[in-house]
C-alpha cells in the first residue's frame, strides 16, 4: 500500500487560500497600471515625433 | 457548554457543517466585490451621493411628540436610568459576570444594539446619552440661576475627534485586555466595569462643563462619536427640532470631515479585528510573547495585559497601513489631490466595514445574550436569584436558537454586504474629486484591493475563531 501523503500539519497552513484573491487583484493592478503608462509613453513619444517632422518640414 | 465564565468579548459559536470550505466563502466574496466594482465603474459615473438629501418627515406634531422638550427629556431620564441600572447592578450585584446586569447592557445591549439601531433608523443613542442629558441637565440648572448660558472655552479644532478614539481603544482595552487574568480569560468584572463607568462619566461632564456639552459630544465623547458614525449611514436624523429622513449613506459622506475621523473607523476595525484573532489568528504569538514576558519582573496578569496590550496595538497599526495602502494607489492617478486630503476623504467608506466587522464577530454573542438581557437579567439584575421583578428570572438562553451554519452564512453576508457598501461610497467620492469617471474608477483599483484584503481577511479570522 502507497504510504499517506503527510497531511496531518496542512491546516496550518490553510490562510495561504485566503491569499490568492488579494493577489490576483493585485497583480492586475500592476499589470493594468503599467500597461497604461507604456501606452501614455508611446503617446507621447508619438507626439513628439510628429511634431519634429512638422518642424523639418 | 458552561457559560459562567462567558467571554463577552468574544462571538459564540458551535461546530459548523459548511458544504463548501470556508476560505471558498473569501473567493466568493472577493469575487462578489470584483463584479460591484466593475459594475460601479460602468453604471456610476457622476456623484450622487454628495448631496443633503434631508426632508422633513411627517408634520409638525409628530416632530414636537418625538422631539420636543418633553419627549427629550424622558428619553434622558431613560438613559441615565438604565445607566443608574448598570452601575449600581455593577457595584452591588453578583460577580458572575452572566448573571449581573451590568456586563450585558454595557457590552452587548448598549455596545452592539446602538450601531445596529444606527444603521436602521438613525442616532438613537443622541436622544438616550446619559451623559449629554446630565451635561444639558446642568447647564439649564446654571443658566436659570446665573441668568447667562455658561461660558466655555474655545475647543481646538486641530484635536478633532482623537479624545474619541482614543476612548474607544480604551473601551475595548478595558473589556478585554484589563479582563484577562492570568491567562484564564474571564473578561472584565462587574465592579471594575462599574467603576469604570462612573470615572468615565466624571470626566466626561468634566469635558462637557470646559468646552460644552454639543461641542464635546460632537468631537470627544467616545460613544456619542462612536455611535453617530454608524449613524450616518441610516436614512432619518433630527434637525432643529424636526424629524425629517435623508437618503441612506449620504450622511457618512460629511462625517469625516474633523481630524481624527480616520483613527474612529480604524480603531472600530482593528479593535473588533484584535477581538476575532486573539483567540484564532494570533494565539500561538500571544502565548508566545506572553512566555517571554513572564519570565522578567512583571506579576503574570500584568505580562498578558501587556502582551495583549502590544498585539492590539499592532493590529490597529496594520489595518490603517491597509488603508494607507489603498489611498497611496489613489495618488498614481493624475490630479490627484494630497495625501492628507485623501486619507479624509474616503475614511466615511471604512464606516459600513467596521460595522459589517461589528457583526460579524458579536452576532451570535447579540442573539445569544439578547435573551438573557430581556429574561432573568430583567427580573434579577443584581443576579440575588431571589429577586424576580418582571416574572421572567426563570428564563433561560436557547443556544439553538440559530444554527452554527446559519451564524456563518450571517457572518459572510454580512462581509460582502458591508465592503460592496464601502466600494459604492468610494467610487462616488471618486467621481466627485476626479470629474473624468474614467480617472475616477482607475483611481479605486487599491481601494478595491483593500476592500478585497479586509474581506479575506475578515472571514480568515472567522474561520480560526470558529475552530
Amino acid at each position: 500500500m502507497a504510504d499517506p501523503l503527510p497531511l496531518a500539519h496542512a491546516g496550518h497552513y490553510i490562510w495561504t487560500l485566503y491569499i490568492p484573491p488579494v493577489a490576483i487583484v493585485v497583480f492586475s493592478i500592476v499589470k493594468t497600471t503599467i500597461s497604461e503608462r507604456r501606452k501614455a509613453r508611446e503617446e507621447e513619444e508619438a507626439r513628439k515625433g510628429g511634431a519634429g517632422k512638422g518642424k523639418r518640414g | 457548554m458552561s457559560f459562567d465564565l462567558l467571554p463577552f468579548a468574544h462571538a459564540l459559536v458551535a461546530r459548523q457543517d459548511l458544504p463548501i470550505p470556508a476560505w471558498l466563502f473569501a473567493w466568493g466574496a472577493s469575487i462578489v466585490l470584483i463584479v460591484s466594482f466593475y459594475a460601479l465603474s460602468v453604471g456610476w459615473r457622476e456623484p450622487r451621493l454628495e448631496q443633503d438629501t434631508w426632508r422633513p418627515l411627517g408634520g409638525e406634531g409628530l416632530s414636537r411628540v418625538l422631539l420636543g422638550r418633553p419627549a427629550q427629556a424622558l428619553y434622558g431620564l431613560i438613559g441615565i436610568f438604565l445607566l443608574g441600572v448598570a452601575v449600581y447592578s455593577g457595584l452591588r450585584g453578583t460577580e458572575a459576570p452572566d448573571r449581573n446586569f451590568a456586563l450585558t447592557f454595557i457590552f452587548v445591549t448598549a455596545w452592539l444594539g446602538f450601531p445596529l439601531f444606527g444603521i436602521l433608523l438613525g442616532d438613537l443613542f443622541r436622544a438616550l446619552s446619559p451623559w449629554r442629558a446630565a451635561g444639558r441637565a446642568v447647564g439649564w440648572c446654571f443658566q436659570r440661576i446665573a441668568r447667562q448660558p455658561p461660558a466655555h472655552l474655545s475647543y481646538p479644532e486641530a484635536l478633532g475627534r482623537w479624545p474619541a478614539a482614543a476612548g474607544l481603544v480604551a473601551f475595548v482595552w478595558l473589556e478585554i485586555v484589563y479582563g484577562s487574568s492570568g491567562g484564564i480569560t474571564v473578561g472584565i468584572s462587574p465592579h471594575t466595569t462599574a467603576v469604570a463607568v462612573l470615572v468615565y462619566t466624571g470626566y466626561t461632564l468634566a469635558m462637557m462643563a470646559l468646552f460644552g456639552v454639543e461641542r464635546w459630544c460632537a468631537t470627544g465623547e467616545t460613544f456619542s462619536v462612536y455611535f453617530g458614525m454608524f449613524a450616518t449611514l441610516g436614512p432619518l436624523e433630527a434637525r432643529d427640532g424636526r424629524l425629517g429622513r435623508r437618503r441612506p449613506l449620504t450622511a457618512a459622506t460629511r462625517w469625516a470631515t474633523v481630524p481624527g475621523s480616520v483613527a474612529v473607523v480604524i480603531a472600530s476595525i482593528g479593535t473588533t479585528s484584535f477581538d476575532g484573532g486573539q483567540e484564532g489568528v494570533l494565539k500561538n504569538a500571544i502565548e508566545s510573547t506572553f512566555e517571554r514576558l513572564s519570565d522578567t519582573s512583571l506579576s503574570l496578569t500584568w505580562a498578558l495585559r501587556l502582551t495583549d496590550t502590544i498585539y492590539l496595538l499592532l493590529v490597529i497599526a496594520g489595518v490603517a497601513a491597509v488603508y494607507l495602502v489603498g489611498v497611496q494607489g489613489m495618488r498614481t492617478i493624475r490630479n490627484a489631490p494630497p495625501a492628507r486630503e485623501l486619507r479624509r476623504a474616503f475614511a466615511h467608506t471604512l464606516i459600513p466595514i467596521a460595522f459589517a466587522y461589528l457583526v460579524a464577530h458579536y452576532f451570535s454573542l447579540f442573539v445569544y445574550q439578547e435573551q438573557a438581557q430581556f429574561t432573568y437579567l430583567l427580573s434579577d439584575p443584581l443576579g440575588t436569584t431571589t429577586t424576580d421583578l418582571f416574572g421572567t428570572a426563570s428564563g433561560t438562553v436557547n443556544y439553538g436558537v440559530i444554527s452554527a451554519n446559519a451564524i456563518w452564512y450571517v457572518q459572510v453576508g454580512a462581509l460582502v454586504v458591508g465592503h460592496v457598501t464601502g466600494l459604492v461610497l468610494a467610487h462616488d467620492r471618486a467621481t466627485a474629486l476626479w470629474k473624468d469617471y474614467r480617472q475616477a474608477s482607475r483611481s479605486q483599483y487599491w481601494m478595491l484591493a483593500v476592500m478585497v484584503a479586509f474581506t479575506c481577511f475578515g472571514l480568515y479570522l472567522l474561520s480560526q475563531a470558529n475552530q
